[in-house]
């Protein structure tokens, strides 16, 4: 009998430690949860509730859940009148917190100490003040932390605490840290090892020589003097068997390697990360894999990269961990941009976009997640509020330095991001380019004289009392901005929609310009203009062109044809107009000191060239003048060659 | 002389019933407008009192659209032609439906045009076989499911999965229905097209649309073919080869 105790014991001991490190949720904590299915007495389900919390709240991916448990319980006290223990105000003031109401969460550790100290429990209460300085340190009041750290090290002297010294060196080195003051930072670094060593703490111990080492790295980034501090932690860790933070430390230990253009000495380590996860940590797996792909990208071995991609892919996607997907995908986009395959870096840049929102979307669930996300985009901007922060601690930014310490305070895990930035510099131009032909699209929508002559011939005929006509025109033209304004928010339209464009366009130019000109439109019958698509407002300012400056210009009627044919890759689109030539039409130009500067064939070639970088496509424009008989200009003609898009 | 239509106008802005009652007045000596309505409500209340044969109506109105005001009618007896300010969402209803519409701003022209369309039907007297209940239902669902087409005997309504493809006879189409069924219709196949992008249907050669769901099979030989399940034939032109194997792999993952 007393055996099967034992073992049943020694297993859920065992299921314990296993549920602790990978965020299985062990049968303790699930036997409480269906406990509270049952009726309980309102304190035992109270204290059964908070000890469900303190559990969750201990697990970063389960955060949200313990929130949930920590609601329950203050709103079970609140009802029955119970007073609060001081377990459930301190994940309260957890809970707030990570909400960022760090002024209340304050106020509500101060109560928790004054009970624990009422009831001469020091060595919690000091545990609680060195948690009410890391929340002041969230709140901006650096000067008030590090003070309340340093009383906590005088009592725990005096009372000789266990565990509170080191880690109160620890908060005074992470405020430190991030006001940038790294020799005291380094100065409470050290003091956190010699404290952990004399308590005898190896856990401590092994994390003081990870972060100095971290530390190091980020001052002077000297390998020879990280290495022996994160050997040592690696050391202390395989002796305490805690695979997840050996997991830890060798990644950073290959990323370090990786940093310093050791390939060799980092996918050394990156193996051994992969042979230290068990099996059943899936997430472990992802991002040792994403790197030793990288190292082989870097190699230039692109298939044993591809083989590395996609194991870390596999991994990925199972446990939809977004963070290291994004990043995978960036690094397979940049990959794909030096071999020149624009189509699979431009797929994975996608692929890469939609896994970064996925990552924001998931961000109240995950705070972390959220961290990592705004440091890639705001890292920049809130440095310099930081700076403006330490000169006045200004109540005001206290919900934005929150968030900034809480990314900064990872900043050592982040490194390995950061340093990355260089190697995707060119996505992010390829960004740039993204949003220029998005603003190039918006700057030439339309001529803004067309649009005012247009008005202006509205309200003539409106003078004229001419009401079919003016209504006509209205019409018309109110259609054709309507038809414009939806084009705009694609970058490629159907090349029906294009065509309806230069359509109504022509035949507002014509009603405007009586006799001046006509038109004609003709589509080969095989092209099928809803199936294939072109960049938006491609073809309108070649059109606006040869009207504005070939048939206007031409003393009697002209002439406009459009026409498209299937070629044998490409659609071959002419726009040709019987006018005066570009050269009479140039002259003309310069004598009228125009103050509207024509932007839209200008813009439209830089579009073409991006749209070719962008699709891998090769689309072309040609331009011939025509010539009579006589050798005498009379006209010009645009051929387009546009390829098959869908 | 006939006399004249007793005409209803229904819509919230004050500015478009005066326009649409001025050019009634000017263009359409058939019609008189026995009423204007602001509401949907009002316009129930109108229609009931002065029993109409035509209704202008718009689609989008603050209290009430103009479809809630038809659900009150379901047997009705007159002549609807809706009037929409471009919501390309009851845009697409509409054309699904294949019912009369007239967009905002108007167009005096198309106005004339669409008034003409009505009193010619209703000289031949022709049922009126259209059904607003479908419409309904196709403004309800995200994306609508009953096709109206024109046959001989008047509307008739096809769920989209129903069609296995349609082809082009110069500018008619024979639609190819499950069960062996066919039918003519005198529309253009890029009307279709245009409205059956996003179900799933292709276009693999100039006279043909096809329903991807009801592809057999693809047969690389003889310049390549498509096998629909009811046995036909489709002859894929080289340019759409690959975007339709391209389709396929999409719509099979």
């Amino acid at each position: 009998m007393i055996s099967r105790k034992l073992i049943f014991f020694v297993t859920s001991i065992l299921w314990l430690t296993v549920g602790e490190v990978f965020g299985q949720v062990p049968d303790s904590i699930l036997n409480l949860e269906h406990s509270l299915t049952e009726k309980l007495p309102d304190t035992l389900r109270l204290n059964t509730l908070i000890r469900i919390a303190d559990y969750y709240m201990s697990k970063k991916s389960h955060q949200n859940l313990g929130e949930v448990y920590i609601a329950n319980a203050l709103e079970l006290s609140h009802e029955k009148k119970l007073s609060i223990p001081y377990r459930l105000r301190w994940l309260h003031a957890m809970l707030l917190r990570s909400h960022e109401m760090t002024k209340e969460a304050a106020a509500e550790m101060e109560k928790v100490i004054s009970y624990l100290e009422g009831k001469n429990n020091y060595q919690e209460a000091a545990e609680a003040r060195n948690y009410l300085a890391n929340v002041i340190f969230f709140a901006g009041q650096f000067n008030e932390s590090i003070g309340l750290y340093e009383k906590n090290i005088v009592l725990a002297r005096e009372k000789k605490l266990k565990a509170i010294i080191p880690k109160a060196c620890l908060g005074i080195a992470n405020v430190y840290g991030q006001t940038q003051n790294s020799q005291e930072c380094m100065q409470y670094l050290q003091m956190f090892l010699d404290e952990a060593k004399r308590e005898n703490n190896p856990a401590l111990t092994a994390q003081a020589n990870f972060r100095i080492g971290v530390q190091i790295m980020l001052v002077d980034s000297n390998l020879a003097t990280v290495m022996p501090y994160l050997q040592e932690s690696l050391k202390i860790n395989k002796t305490l068997n805690d695979s997840l933070t050996i997991l830890t430390v060798l990644n950073m230990i290959g990323w370090f390697y990786y940093l310093k253009h050791e390939p060799d000495s980092s996918l050394h380590y990156y193996l051994q990360a992969i042979r230290f996860c068990p099996p059943s940590n899936i997430t472990g797996f992802a991002k040792p894999y994403g790197n030793i792909g990288t190292i082989y990208r870097d190699k230039k071995d692109y298939t044993k990269a591809m083989y590395y991609y996609n194991l870390c892919d596999q991994y990925g996607t199972r446990t939809k961990d977004f963070y290291i997907l994004a990043g995978l995908y960036k690094d397979m986009s940049d990959m794909y941009i030096t071999r020149a395959d624009y189509k699979k870096a431009y797929d994975y840049y996608v692929a890469y976009k939609s896994s970064n929102d996925s990552l924001n979307a998931g961000r109240y669930l995950e705070g972390l997640g959220y961290a990592r996300t705004k440091f890639d985009t705001e890292a920049k901007e809130k440095e310099v509020q930081l700076l403006n922060m330490k000169l006045d601690q200004n109540k005001y930014f206290t919900y934005g330095l929150a968030a900034f310490i809480f990314l900064l305070l990872i900043i050592g895990f982040l490194l390995y991001y950061q340093s990355r930035m260089a190697a995707q510099r060119k996505i992010s131009e390829m960004n740039n380019r993204l949003s220029e032909i998005t603003h190039a699209n918006l700057r030439q929508q339309m001529n803004p004289h067309f649009i005012f002559n247009t008005l202006n011939s509205i309200q003539f005929y409106m003078y004229q009392h001419d009401k079919i006509a003016t209504n006509n025109y209205l019409t018309k033209f109110s259609r054709l901005i309507r038809k414009i304004l939806e084009n705009s928010q694609h970058m490629l339209v159907p090349l029906k929609d294009e065509l309806d464009v230069i359509q109504l366009y022509l035949e507002l130019e014509t009603l405007r310009f009586k006799e001046k000109f006509t038109f004609e439109i003709t589509i080969d019958d095989e092209i099928d203009t809803l199936t294939y698509k072109i960049p938006t407002m491609l073809i309108q300012p070649y059109v606006e062109n040869a009207v504005c400056h070939g048939l206007i210009n031409k003393p009697d009627h002209g002439l406009l044809t459009i026409g498209m044919q299937l070629c044998q890759h490409h659609i071959c689109c002419t726009i040709e107009d019987n006018g005066i030539g570009r050269e009479a039409a140039s002259e003309i130009k310069k004598q009228k000191d125009t103050s509207y500067n024509s932007l839209g064939t200008k813009i439209t070639e830089s579009r073409i060239n991006i749209t070719n970088a962008l699709y891998g496509t090769d689309l072309k424009v040609i331009f011939t003048d025509l010539k009579d008989n006589g050798n005498n200009p009379c006209g010009t003609r645009v051929e387009l060659q546009l390829p098959l898009m869908t | 002389m006939t006399k004249p239509l007793k005409t209803l106008i229904v819509d919230d802005e004050t500015d478009a019933v005066n326009f649409i009652r001025s050019i009634i007045g000017e263009y359409c000596p058939k019609l008189e407008v026995v009423g204007t309505a602001g509401t949907a409500k009002e316009g129930v209340q109108l229609i009931m009192e002065h029993q109409p044969e035509l209704v202008f109506l718009d689609v989008e109105m603050p209290h009430g659209s103009g479809f809630e005001l038809l659900a009150q009618f379901p047997k009705k007896r007159f002549d609807v032609v809706f009037i929409t300010a471009f919501n390309q969402y009851a845009l697409k209803a509409i054309k699904f439906s294949a019912v009369d519409y007239i967009l905002k701003p108007i167009n005096i022209s198309e106005f004339i045009e669409a008034v003409d369309k009505v009193l010619e039907k209703r000289h031949h007297g022709s049922a009126q076989g259209i059904n607003y209940g479908e419409l309904l239902e196709n403004l309800k669902s995200t994306l609508p499911t009953k096709l109206a087409i024109p046959t001989a005997e008047g509307m008739e309504y096809l769920n989209t999965r129903e069609i296995i493809r349609i082809e082009a006879d110069r500018s008619y189409c024979w639609f190819y229905l499950t069960g062996m069924r066919k039918h003519l219709v005198s529309r253009n196949l890029k009307e279709y097209q245009d409205l059956l992008s996003d179900r799933n249907f292709f276009r693999p050669h100039n006279s043909h649309l096809i329903n991807l769901e009801f592809v057999k099979k693809y047969v690389r030989q003889e310049g390549g073919y498509i096998e629909m399940t009811d046995g036909s034939q489709i002859p894929v032109s080289r340019i759409k080869r690959d975007l339709f194997l391209q389709q396929m792999s999409r719509l099979s993952r």
